[in-house]
């Protein structure tokens, strides 16, 4: 395998001919500024109103404090036909969930979990989520109903801003997994179907307290 | 004719002949192409996204070996192991390597364009395992045991009662279905058993990024994380051009990908990868290997058509390729099909293996006015062209006609005499019933012959030069 690597940058070297590295070290210490896509001044206004886009297919609401999550919760299961029970996130873990039965494993087949996102990003209405041993990634991955937190402060303008709020908080974590609405495919006929293999239902619980 | 051109001939035959064809490849390049159109207005920015797309692909290959180096020294850091592979026999080598040295029986796979080139499956079923694709595309394409059509959406060209038939042969139960939605239903469970027996996940990456030693995909099912999070290991296989330097290089890129390949803002799931599982993780692989692969990629590096490393894999220039929209992507005979893919399989597999690709092209340029990164893409396809020539790959019937029409073209007074001669000849023999050309039967088989003008151009315009 060394022999191959040897064989691959030889071959890019003859390549490329005799040149100057002084350039990469410059662009990965400064990357250029780019073109970016114009977002509102209020990132959290701009957020919901691209989650209300049919594109994305999901659903947000605003819930005044960390406090108010679990009755939220309870509304969105009780209007969806879903029993009383949740897979929640260990960082979730200590809220007080009252009537709702939280479990912190997962089903192959769990009907709703919930789950905290590190941040959101107003240009495209994606959620952040960086996983961590109090927030395993499959719990935005495997449930039907996905319901997902997060604090109006953690609500960035654009997708730069996004990876600055990750990369602030320490070494990159073994996955940062931008979630823009519910999973789809249009593979059968170029027609749209939601829940592919992802969730089919995505509520998102934006926490101003 | 070469064995390859006869395929070729063949198989475009075959598609023309599709009327089923026919109505897949119009709904799919229309729905795409003008989807494309119209996310635009929502960037204004756009074609500057374009231009900075184009730099930074140029500028990483111009230094690809410090930017591999410097990728591979930052995932090992994180706990990637990186291997490097030359030709497709050593990538399909170190996956299978990978893979029996876990144990392993099943593997789930997500979308990778490079494992179709490599024809990674075929080597992990040669050594007893079992890949399942997850992808749904992938997936149909995989029970019926053919390449992808579309770069994008690789089972385009199936009915949904094909993919019915399909599923009730290989799905669990045997299910008789017709309506789409219970048809992704039946994929979702049945696929989702297969990612919990997984002993390994393989998938592609979009982007490697060289700061920080992660990959990227980017995809919208959800298969990508399924695969990658639940077995002990996952395997990345990239080409070695899809290196950026840091994440704002990356974003540069994301806001042009599913804008030019689905008309979208954003794809559902963009997931980076950075090492195996953390201490404390509760999902997660143990081990993170990152397979890097040339596969002809410094060969284009050396040549002439270096451009068509930046490719971001959007498939934008097929949606507007007039010859895609009417012989589809099998016809192409490889993995890849239209403008990229009649640019890619002669300069990867050798001009013999597809001496056809670059003529069947009617230099349009709308390719390349919709390519993120700003390939020529027409340009390479007319010096592939004259590539062909030099080589003596042309045709002799081919040869002669150019040769005779080149002695005439230098001679204007001949020339001048020829078609003058020529168009009294034409005239005459419409009026004596003529209906098909001699060299154009496949032409004029099907179309009436026009009225003659009467006169040449350059008849009429010395008579207007003398009225002046």
């Amino acid at each position: 395998m060394t022999d191959a690597r040897a064989r691959i940058l030889g071959g890019i070297r003859a390549a490329l001919g005799p040149r100057d590295d002084a350039a990469v070290a410059a662009r990965l210490a400064h990357p250029p500024a780019h073109a970016r896509v114009p977002v509102d001044a209020d990132p959290v206004a701009h957020f919901l109103s691209k989650l209300a886009l049919p594109t994305l297919s999901a659903s947000g609401e605003r819930v005044t404090s960390r406090a108010a999550v679990p009755a939220a919760v309870a509304a969105y299961l009780a209007q969806a036909g879903l029993p009383a029970r949740a897979a929640v996130v260990p960082a979730l873990a200590g809220l007080d969930w009252g009537g709702i039965a939280v479990h912190d494993t997962l089903d192959r087949d769990e009907p709703a979990a919930v789950s905290l996102a590190a941040a959101a990003i107003a240009e495209t209405g994606s959620l952040v989520f960086a996983s961590a041993p109090d927030a395993p990634t499959l719990f935005n991955f495997l449930p039907l109903h996905h319901l997902a937190v997060v604090a109006a402060a953690d609500i960035v303008p654009h997708l730069e801003d996004a990876w600055a709020a990750v990369r602030a908080r320490g070494p990159l974590p073994r996955n940062v997994n931008l979630v823009t609405g519910t999973s789809g495919t249009a593979d059968i006929e170029a027609l749209l179907v939601r829940g592919a293999h992802g969730p089919r239902f995505l509520h998102v619980l934006v926490v101003d307290g | 004719m070469t064995a390859a051109r006869a395929q070729f001939r063949r198989r475009v035959v075959q598609a023309l002949d599709d009327a089923g064809l026919a109505v897949a490849l119009d709904r799919t390049t229309t729905l795409l192409s003008g989807r494309r159109r119209h996310v635009l207005a929502d960037f204004p920015d756009f074609e500057r996204a374009r231009d900075e797309a184009r730099d930074l692909k140029d500028h990483v290959l111009a230094h690809l070996d410090t930017y591999l180096e410097t990728f591979e020294r930052n995932a090992t850091a994180a706990g990637a192991t990186v291997h490097w592979a030359q030709s497709a026999a050593e990538a399909r080598q170190a996956v299978v390597d990978i893979c029996r040295a876990a144990n392993a029986k099943t593997v789930t796979k997500s979308k990778s364009m490079l494992g179709e080139e490599i024809a990674v499956n075929a080597a992990l079923e040669a050594a007893g395992i079992r890949p399942v694709e997850t992808d749904l595309g992938e997936h149909i394409i995989q029970l019926a045991g053919e390449l992808p059509s579309h770069i994008v959406m690789p089972a385009m060209h199936k009915t949904r009662a094909e993919i019915a038939a399909l599923f009730e042969r290989h799905h669990a139960g045997h299910p008789k279905l017709t309506e789409v939605r219970d048809l992704v239903e039946s994929a979702r469970r049945e696929i989702r058993d297969a990612y919990f027996a997984a002993d390994v996940g393989i998938s592609g990456a979009n982007f490697l990024i060289a700061e920080t030693g992660s990959t990227v995909t980017v995809t919208n099912e959800g298969n990508a994380e399924l695969t990658t999070a639940l077995p002990r290991v996952h395997i990345v296989i990239v080409g070695i051009e899809k290196v950026v330097p840091t994440f704002a290089d990356m974003t540069v890129l994301l806001r042009l990908l599913a804008r030019s390949a689905l008309g979208a803002e954003f794809t559902q799931y963009v997931t980076v990868y950075t090492g195996p599982k953390r201490a404390g993780d509760r999902d997660g692989p143990q081990e993170f290997h990152v397979v890097l692969v040339d596969h002809e990629r410094t060969g284009l590096l050396a040549g002439p058509y270096r451009e068509m490393l930046r490719c971001i894999r959007c498939g934008a220039c097929m949606n507007e390729c007039p010859v895609y929209g009417a012989i589809g992507g099998h016809a192409y005979g490889w993995v890849y099909p239209g403008p990229m893919g009649a640019v890619l399989t002669p300069t990867m597999l050798g001009r013999d293996s597809a001496p056809d690709l670059p003529e069947a092209c009617t230099l349009n340029g709308r390719c390349a006015e919709v390519c993120p990164v700003r390939i020529p893409l027409a340009t390479m396809l007319r010096r592939l062209r004259a590539d062909a020539w030099t080589a003596g790959l042309v045709e002799k019937p081919v040869r002669l006609g150019v040769r005779l029409w080149a002695f005439a073209a230098t001679r204007p007074a001949l020339y001048r005499a020829l078609s003058a001669a020529g168009l009294r000849a034409y005239a005459l023999a419409r009026r004596l019933g003529l209906k098909r050309l001699p060299f154009a039967g496949g032409w004029t088989a099907s179309r009436d012959l026009p009225p003659p003008a009467g006169r040449s151009f350059h008849a009429l315009w010395r008579e207007r030069d003398r009225d002046r």
